[in-house]
């Protein structure tokens, strides 16, 4: 997939999700969350046990998806690493996700710009491809935080099922004659940018709209390569 | 003395033997929930109780042997617990009891808990205000006045704490939101103006110690709101409108469709008026849609669903207005999101914002792939637009959590509602067959400390 990450790396990674998918599902794994749970006074069943298991190893795939964590505390990193995943997300249940929000709202920045250059023909070319669809979807809600906005995910949503050749845009929908354009502009309409297309369409207007496409084509890009957005 | 508050009756402590870190246990969190604070410049967490925050519930150090969090831990368990917790091995050990090591400040037969001093005190407080001011209904000028108090109640304790987010970073994010506020977001502060003027004053002098261009800028931003002084609104500390109704979560799709709703003008406007072609196709059912969990305690209502050509249309009544989308600007916005359940996973398919608050009826239009097939489709409606779809159970549990800190949140500010929110949180519990929530939350829909509102309470929505 694209430039992609040096090979090392993307198989030291798959050996790690091996290893954490391994704990996480064995016996010491399992209970550890049983524990966690328990800690926090939480229901800890079997079926909680199992919803937090499944949690922790979707979260899992994602983070080593984007290359091998550091081997901070040995041979012990993963299981270290899985730990951590488990006790953030019995975090979340109680707290309800609010110090991830304060995270997003003090980091947050208008002025953030693009890092990683994106590619347009490539990004259609991958979704045209198909598995890029999927790839897309599990990392998409992962990808939102102090910079990536969730209307951006929305429109990188709306604009791969387009793209993909599986849908027509609903009738009213401003688009342009350029095909390939197409998708990318329904995705913003489809997130609610409303303001990308509002009459008269000045410069503001189309300067306005340039940045959306670019910050949706930038997270694409991401979600696709998680290694070119190591910057 | 140890800050761990009136609730525990002991602490333990174990260490991981790989990783070091150091896990200390003292009660889990009530029906309310948690809220979480970072300390030692983010090597220790702590979990502090939302509807007693001068409980400390947890404790995590990541480096527990690192000067900056052995203060922090000797602060918050007192020298001789942190000292017993230096030497644990990877078994839960009791580092301390309440009758052994503190017996003074057991409570006396029939004391109200709650009720005695200390605990966590300012340090709790700041917790919860950095939590509530992150909130996933806030106004947009609840959220930036809500930010600056935050920030400030860290500042004023930041000394020696290291504090994460930075203190002054919080300020400042909440000082850029209210610079960035439209009028009709300004109007929301003018109720509640002397009290957050009168707040605004020890603010700003707090923030001049440590950021004196920050303080002035603070000071204009106050003058402002000084301008629209007035009597001080009466619903900020009384009772706040009619009683507020149970859960109602249900779909009630035999309801009207809003086709003559008004929407938000320019494309949304199209979008809506715009019906689709063709008919819709046959399907077998309409997929189930659930209200996130912090909407739960809100009079939110699904109404109606329709799946035309790969399009997925809800309509929903009683929104919160906030928080609203603001053009790509910081709002976060109230979404529909669209899994597929493939099973072993729930894959995102899309998402789609509600139109503009202020109507009656709020829409959002997702649209699906070809493939989607109504009955593997999982929906909500949220404003956590990030968080994974949960299982049954984990959505139940923090829906109780929820109504919880929903019922808190109106207690704080002396809500005549509270007993009511309180009994709505207990129900939840019972439901679950957790009777010790349910006991907690009908306790503490009779507080017996006065009321003392953050400013994120007055200016709450819902």
């Amino acid at each position: 997939m694209g430039s992609g990450p040096d090979v090392g790396a993307a198989e030291l990674a798959a050996q790690q999700l091996v290893d954490a998918t391994a704990w996480l599902l064995g016996r010491e794994g399992r209970e550890r969350a049983d524990r966690t749970l328990t800690r926090r006074g939480l229901p800890h069943s079997s079926m909680d046990v199992d919803d937090l298991c499944s949690a922790a190893l979707l979260r899992l795939t994602v983070r080593f998806g984007n290359g091998p964590i550091e081997l901070t505390h040995g041979d012990d990193s993963v299981r270290a690493y899985a730990t951590t995943v488990l006790r953030s997300l019995t975090t979340r249940l109680v707290d309800g996700g609010a110090r991830q929000r304060l995270q997003e709202l003090v980091d947050w920045s208008e002025q953030v710009a693009p890092a990683v250059e994106s590619d347009d023909d490539r990004i259609d070319d991958e979704v045209a491809a198909g598995d890029a669809v999927d790839i897309v979807r599990r990392r998409a809600l992962d990808a939102i935080d102090g910079r990536v906005q969730a209307w951006t995910v929305a429109a990188g949503l709306a604009t791969v099922t387009i793209a993909a050749g599986e849908v027509q845009v609903m009738d009213g929908i401003r688009v342009p004659a350029r095909e390939a354009d197409v998708a990318r502009w329904a995705g913003l309409a489809y997130a609610g940018r409303t303001d990308c297309f509002d009459e008269p369409e000045d410069g503001a207007v189309r300067e306005r709209r340039a940045q959306a496409l670019h910050r949706v084509a930038d997270l694409l890009t991401r979600l696709l390569d998680p290694h070119a957005a190591s910057t | 003395v140890s800050r761990v508050g009136d609730r525990a009756t002991q602490v333990t402590a174990r260490r991981d033997l790989a990783s070091g870190e150091l896990d200390v246990d003292v009660d889990p969190p009530g029906p309310a929930g948690a809220v979480t604070l970072e300390l030692a410049d983010g090597l220790v967490e702590i979990l502090v109780d939302v509807a007693e925050p001068t409980n400390l519930l947890a404790l995590h150090a990541e480096d527990p042997d690192d000067d900056r969090a052995r203060q922090v831990i000797e602060l918050l368990l007192g020298p001789m617990a942190s000292a017993r917790a230096a030497r644990v091995g990877a078994d839960d050990a009791v580092v301390w009891n309440r009758e052994a090591d503190e017996p003074e400040t057991t409570l006396a037969r029939g004391a109200r808990r709650g009720t005695a001093p200390g605990g966590l005190g300012l340090i709790g407080r700041t917790a919860l205000s950095t939590a509530e001011a992150a909130g996933p209904l806030v106004a947009s000028a609840a959220e930036a006045v809500g930010l600056v108090e935050a920030g400030i109640l860290a500042l004023d304790l930041a000394v020696g704490l290291g504090i994460r987010p930075d203190p002054l970073a919080i300020v400042r994010a909440g000082m850029s939101r209210w610079h960035d506020l439209d009028d009709d977001e300004f109007d929301h502060l003018v109720p509640f103006a002397r009290e957050i003027v009168d707040r605004g004053e020890r603010w700003s002098k707090v923030l001049g110690v440590h950021d004196p261009d920050a303080a002035t800028e603070l000071v204009a931003l106050l003058a402002e709101l000084r301008d629209q002084l007035q009597p001080y609104a009466a619903s900020a500390a009384g009772a706040v409108g009619p009683p507020g109704a149970g859960v109602r979560a249900e779909v009630a799709s035999d309801m009207a469709t809003p086709a003559a709703a008004p929407v938000a003008g320019g494309l949304r406007s199209q979008l809506m008026a715009v019906r689709l072609s063709q008919a819709a196709e046959e399907r077998p059912s309409t997929p189930t849609i659930r209200l996130g969990p912090e909407l739960v305690p809100s009079d939110a209502r699904l109404v109606r669903t329709e799946f035309e050509r790969n399009h997925l249309t809800v309509h929903v009544s009683g929104l919160p207005e906030w928080p609203k989308i603001r053009d790509g600007r910081h709002g976060r916005g109230i979404w529909l999101r669209v899994f597929e359940d493939r099973g072993d996973e729930a894959l995102p398919l899309a998402m789609a914002p509600f139109d503009g608050g202020g109507f009656r009826w709020r829409t959002a239009i997702a649209i699906l792939p070809e493939a989607a097939s109504e009955g593997r489709l999982l929906v909500d409606v949220t404003t956590n637009a990030s968080s994974p779809w949960d299982s049954e159970a984990t959505h139940r549990l923090r829906s109780a959590f929820e109504l919880g800190a929903h019922a808190a949140r109106r207690t704080r500010r002396g809500d005549a509602r509270a007993p009511e929110d309180w009994d709505r949180a207990a129900d939840a519990w019972d439901e679950m067959g957790d009777e010790a929530h349910a006991e907690q939350a009908r306790t503490l829909a009779y507080p017996s400390a006065g009321h003392d509102p953050l400013i994120t309470d007055l200016l709450s929505e819902i």
